[in-house]
């Protein structure tokens, strides 16, 4: 826990101050642990995380592995005690760059060894009981990933970020671009989204 | 009248439209903003349908991050211990430090140039294109070096881990360097060849791959082979710049 200014010049005035020493104690006292910490935001972020990860289009163990990575990497930043503004953002910045990073990795390891270029996120499973109605929502989800395969990687980037409930501000800052950059990718998308709405009807 | 662009729609959606005035008062902009707002939740509808049932269970991933952070928390509470400790452990840590540079690893160590020991550490990297590495802009990657490496790279170098040395990428994961007991070394803080001066020639050369300028494999050789003769070449200077 960082001093305030007005406590850090009262100690230099040469005037300590009682009451100052004693709020900074307690608050140190109060502070949660960078493992309750983690751990916390851990049960807030990890699917909205995970979600993301996969929507970069890694397969689910590479997604589990980038999220823990992640979270491995906020445990030393909150023990560092480095800035606490917008973890939640941050975390998504952080899972971004690896996930691209590992994304990357594989593709050049799939080049390199010549074999097919393989989908990387559709293997989910479906929980739906027959048949006929796991065709229907496989159709479903098949052309939805078409939808969204269509629409450039950052256009795709923003409406993933924006689905998890981000801000546009936050999606900027995650994705290193401007607030008109994140609206003019979430107006294609929206156009994309809208046209495709109109042709299932 | 003008009604809103799909940009300002767009803006407005997320409470970034400047001047609402026009939105306040125009029910036909009022329901085109409504109609995105539905078009997006059901996209994020039909997203979290498609993808939840693909997520593993919580429970077991809560486990292992929360073991993999208790030894984390574990090795940090050892070094601040250590940290603390008298005077006896300086005068340990002092002879255990001159131990040290009278042995082979150590006389075989480059320091005044702080270069690695090819043999150690020759290098390794992806083969990526300029593309894969600007485009995806890793710049700020914060992947950690798993600490079973990082005591390998120490001990294979036969150096202790003291606040002299920070463990570096011979080639920089920003020219497709990999994280490996290949491509890192302890680095000595206190050279005039330092990590502060290899970073500012591994942007440069980062820059000059993304505008195509050199291509990614020469980088990593440049880096590999002798980095501060590649410094000397890329910034026209004898000693490092400020």
């Amino acid at each position: 826990l960082k001093a305030t200014p007005t406590a850090i010049f009262s100690r230099r005035s040469g005037a300590p101050s009682l009451h100052l020493s004693l709020v900074e104690d307690l608050e140190a006292r109060l502070k949660p642990s960078p493992e309750v910490e983690v751990t916390q935001l851990f049960e807030q972020l990890r699917n909205p995380l995970l979600r993301y990860s996969l929507s970069l289009g890694l397969a689910v163990h590479d997604a589990e592995e980038v999220v823990q990575e992640a979270f491995l990497a906020l445990f030393r930043h909150v023990s560092d005690d480095k800035s606490r503004a917008n973890l939640p953002a941050w975390m998504f910045r952080v899972v971004h760059n690896l996930g691209l990073k590992k994304r990357i990795r594989n593709l050049t390891h799939l080049k390199r060894h010549g074999e097919e270029k393989q989908e990387l996120t559709r293997e989910h499973p479906d929980p739906t009981p027959t048949a006929e109605e796991q065709l229907v929502v496989r159709q479903q989800q098949q052309r939805f990933w078409e939808i969204l395969q269509t629409l450039p990687d950052q256009d795709r980037f923003c409406i993933h970020l924006r689905a998890e409930g981000l801000r546009y501000r936050e999606i900027a800052e995650v994705l290193g671009i401007s607030l008109g950059g994140v609206a003019l990718s979430l107006q294609r998308s929206f156009a994309r989204l809208r046209e495709s709405e109109v042709r299932s009807v | 009248m003008n009604h809103l662009t799909e940009e300002q729609l767009i803006l407005a959606a997320d409470d970034e439209l400047v001047d609402r005035s026009h939105l306040d008062a125009c029910a036909p902009c009022q329901e085109r903003l409504q109609e995105l707002l539905s078009t997006f939740d059901r996209f994020a509808v039909q997203r979290q349908t498609c993808l939840d049932p693909a997520l593993p269970p919580i429970d077991a991933a809560r486990e292992r991050l929360q073991n993999e952070i208790q030894s984390m928390a574990k090795q940090d509470r050892r070094r601040a211990l250590v940290g603390k400790a008298g005077v006896a452990a300086a005068v340990a840590l002092l002879v255990a430090g001159s131990a040290l540079l009278t042995s082979t690893a150590w006389r075989a160590f480059d320091h005044r140039r702080a270069m690695p020991k090819a043999s150690l550490t020759p290098g390794d990297a992806s083969l990526l294109s300029a593309n894969e590495l600007c485009v995806a802009q890793l710049e700020n990657d914060p992947e950690p070096i798993p600490a079973s490496l990082k005591r390998a790279v120490f001990e294979e170098y036969g150096v202790s881990r003291s606040k002299g040395y920070a463990l570096d990428y011979l080639i920089t994961p920003k020219l497709g360097g990999r994280t490996t007991l290949k491509n890192l070394w302890p680095e000595p803080a206190s050279a005039t060849w330092n990590a502060r001066v290899k970073d500012q020639l591994e942007d440069r050369l980062h820059a000059m791959v993304c505008r195509g300028e050199i291509d990614v494999a020469t980088a990593q050789r440049e880096m590999a082979t002798d980095w501060v003769a590649a410094y000397r070449k890329y910034f026209h200077a004898r000693r490092p710049v400020d």
